[in-house]
């Protein structure tokens, strides 16, 4: 049983909740070895530089002109688009739920079915369904996207933009886009 | 400023930009802490049917906890990732092998030997949490309320989880 713990959390005067899953009496379950199998088993995470945006707009623009000579830099829209509760969009098997019990005050255990954070491996887990958004993205837009774990951004046609939003929403529910903290109007380029 | 990317006789000034990037400076600051946790949660108090609700849902499930988290799980599908969605995707997805395994749950790769400890004495909590304790409370009581996670008893989760 782990320890309940709290971080501060840009923009939220509430903070947020961790699971203090590295400092427990049995043995741990957050250790490098536990962070390193995650990451092999589901991949790195590679989380995108300004470089690689700026390199996104240029490549998009190319392929676009190539596709369609007459495709215009003023009608290209960059968006962002953030996932609501990216860490509990999917879930703990049922046997080992109790390894993520978190002891609260007043003689209470919490038992998260879904990701939490303070769990190493939740990142790299995250990051398969970022990489097949954004796969899908490039599939079915021609759009190019950038993703670290649930923030995105990315590039295409005016036309195209709600398709984005649509594309997640059907992979992960239709409560998984965080509408507040996104942007799909696009800004010009 | 003018070339093949951009147009020529843009009106952005070198001021412009700048407060751009300071707008994008000042974004990343956070002024927060644990007093702004503790004034979020003032006043906040745990509903007790939170826990009789979910006390209740054990029992139902003859006290057995998997069973009882398989059945939560099984009817929120159509709302979250599931096979069906996962089908949805184009077959040559190179993640779709790793989404139909996450569709069944996340694989927690642990540690060999893993023994879990079982309990966790009273007065070992981190000092952090006994500051912030109604605003923790109040966040996760949150994931409960979407049905999220379960809340129990001490003596239930040690005889029971």
């Amino acid at each position: 049983m782990c320890k309940a713990h709290w971080t501060v959390k840009k923009g939220k005067p509430s903070g947020r909740p961790l699971g203090d899953l590295s400092n427990v009496d049995g043995t741990k379950i957050n250790t490098d070895a536990t962070a390193a199998a995650a990451a092999a088993y589901y991949g790195e995470i590679k989380p995108p530089t300004i470089d690689d945006i700026a390199v996104m707009v240029y490549d998009f623009w190319r392929a676009a002109k190539v596709r369609n000579p007459l495709a215009r830099w003023e009608d290209m829209r960059i968006w962002k688009m953030d996932l609501q509760g990216p860490y509990t969009l999917f879930s703990f098997r049922p046997e080992d739920v109790g390894l993520f019990a978190m002891l609260l005050g007043d003689d209470l255990v919490y038992l998260p079915m879904v990701n939490i954070s303070g769990w190493s491996g939740t990142p790299a887990a995250f990051q398969v369904v970022s990489r097949a958004i954004t796969w899908e993205l490039r599939y079915a837009l021609q759009s190019s996207t950038v993703m670290y774990v649930d923030d995105m951004m990315g590039v295409c046609f005016a036309e195209d933009l709600a398709r984005a939003r649509d594309i997640c929403t059907s992979l992960l529910g239709p409560g998984s886009v965080a509408d507040d903290k996104t942007d799909l109007h696009g800004g010009k380029t | 400023v003018g070339g093949s990317l951009f147009s020529v006789g843009s009106q952005t000034t070198e001021a412009d930009l700048r407060e751009l990037l300071k707008e994008a400076a000042d974004s990343a600051k956070d002024d927060y802490g644990p007093e702004s946790a503790v004034a979020w949660a003032e006043g906040y108090t745990s509903p007790p049917e939170y826990v009789t609700n979910d006390v209740a849902c054990l029992e139902a499930s003859q006290r057995d906890f998997e069973a009882m988290v398989q059945q939560r799980l099984d009817g929120m599908a159509p709302g979250r990732l599931n096979g069906e969605r996962v089908a949805r995707l184009k077959p040559n997805d190179p993640e779709l092998t790793l989404l139909i395994d996450l569709v069944g749950g996340m694989e927690l790769r642990l540690p060999e030997g893993l023994k879990t400890n079982g309990m966790m004495p009273r007065t070992d909590r981190r000092p952090i949490y006994e500051t912030v304790a109604f605003a923790v409370n109040k966040m996760l009581r949150a994931i409960v309320d979407q049905r999220l996670a379960f809340l129990q008893p001490l003596d239930m989760a040690q005889r029971h989880v």
